[in-house]
């Protein structure tokens, strides 16, 4: 995964030779990976802790811890996995010191007579020229991502923006396969259930947006 | 649309919600966190094997002159002594036993202790003004300097390090 691929496109080859080239001493190899894994690692740290003057800070401690721990790096886990589990450590630490870790409001599916997901938008029937109904609707998204606990934020961000599988995410995470699958499943609902509450409902479209 | 009335699955969750964060880009940092971050982690970026050795000896050269120069510093006087002391004892002896009982018979004749201190400062500020006192000072200065200089370089990387 790079900061300029593809959503779920997969590891360019080059990440395991920067790091050998960055261990072996190169300058540039380390820019390098400076420069290609900024935006992810900042992306999922702002996401999770909502301040971008903190997630600035937070992006440059994980740097160092990564340049730091680079020599017992074990390519069984993807470079851009571990860094990123370098990055949800740092900011959970960050949460955690400031009691920030706290639950968000957490969606009990009993009762619930509508599946919530069914309130999601149907991105086919908004045309790809219709640009400013996808800035409202990701305006929309980032608005209810915010309101997700930042452990279901993580998940979500890590599953569709970095485009992590299952097991990626486990590992990012430190936390179970199950406990990711549940995770995932409890964010998306929560996220449709924002979105609904929004009113970007299933028939949202250009034309009947509020 | 007609998928909302067929029984979905996880997979069909997924790919929903994939195709609404098509939408949703990645929050961008600043312009200026590149240069930051490249400052920042550049004294964390591993060296090469040749400037690593090369640090570390110069690092041990560095360390090694400020061990010297304070032992030599420390030492040379206790060194004079016992060399002193091997070569004609009898020097030693009888010049530690003069000093004494001078003492005594100054501090019996009721000189005072600051009148002494006084003395003893005089005697030290002129031999630091001879040359081989001066000798001796230029040593330390240089053997002090060696050694911030050595701590300027170790500093960094420790803070770096926490």
């Amino acid at each position: 995964m790079s900061a300029d691929s593809g959503r779920s496109a997969p590891a360019p080859s080059g990440d395991a030779d920067l790091v050998r080239h960055s261990l072996a001493g190169s300058a540039e190899a380390s820019e390098t990976l400076v420069r290609r894994f900024e935006r992810p690692v900042y992306n999922l740290i702002v996401r999770m802790v909502r301040n971008e003057a903190t997630a600035e800070d937070l992006t440059q401690d994980t740097f160092l811890k990564m340049f730091r721990a680079l020599p017992t790096y074990k390519q069984d886990l993807r470079f851009s996995s571990w860094l990123l589990r370098i990055a949800h450590n740092t900011a959970i630490d960050h949460l955690r010191q400031r009691r920030l870790l706290t639950v968000g409001p957490t969606e009990d599916d009993e009762g619930e007579e509508r599946d919530p997901l069914d309130t999601l938008p149907d991105l086919d029937a908004i045309s790809p020229e219709q640009s400013s109904v996808r800035r409202e609707l990701a305006s929309a998204v980032d608005l209810a991502l915010d309101r997700l606990r930042p452990d279901f934020r993580a998940v979500v961000v890590l599953r569709y923006q970095e485009g992590l599988d299952y097991e990626e995410i486990a590992q990012v995470l430190g936390v179970p396969l199950g406990t990711v699958k549940t995770f995932l499943h409890r964010a998306r609902r929560q996220l449709a259930r924002e979105l609904g509450a929004a009113g970007w409902g299933p028939e949202t479209t250009p034309g009947t947006r509020p | 649309m007609t998928e909302r009335f067929i029984a979905r699955s996880a997979d069909d969750d997924d790919r929903r919600m994939r195709a609404v964060f098509l939408a949703v880009p990645r929050r961008m940092p600043s312009t200026a966190l590149q240069a930051r971050l490249l400052a920042a982690t550049r004294p964390a970026w591993p060296v090469a094997a040749e400037a690593r050795d090369w640090v570390v000896g110069s690092e041990l050269v560095v360390s090694g002159g400020v061990v010297i120069g304070a032992a030599l510093l420390a030492l040379v006087p206790v060194v004079a002594v016992v060399a002193a002391f091997f070569l004609d004892a009898g020097i030693v002896i009888r010049g530690l036993t003069h000093g004494c009982v001078m003492l005594v018979e100054w501090l019996s004749a009721g000189v005072s202790v600051w009148d002494l201190l006084a003395r003893t400062s005089v005697v030290l500020g002129s031999a630091l003004l001879s040359p081989a006192g001066t000798l001796v000072l230029l040593g330390g200065v240089l053997t002090a300097s060696l050694a911030l200089a050595g701590l300027s370089r170790v500093l960094p990387r420790q803070e770096g390090d926490v």
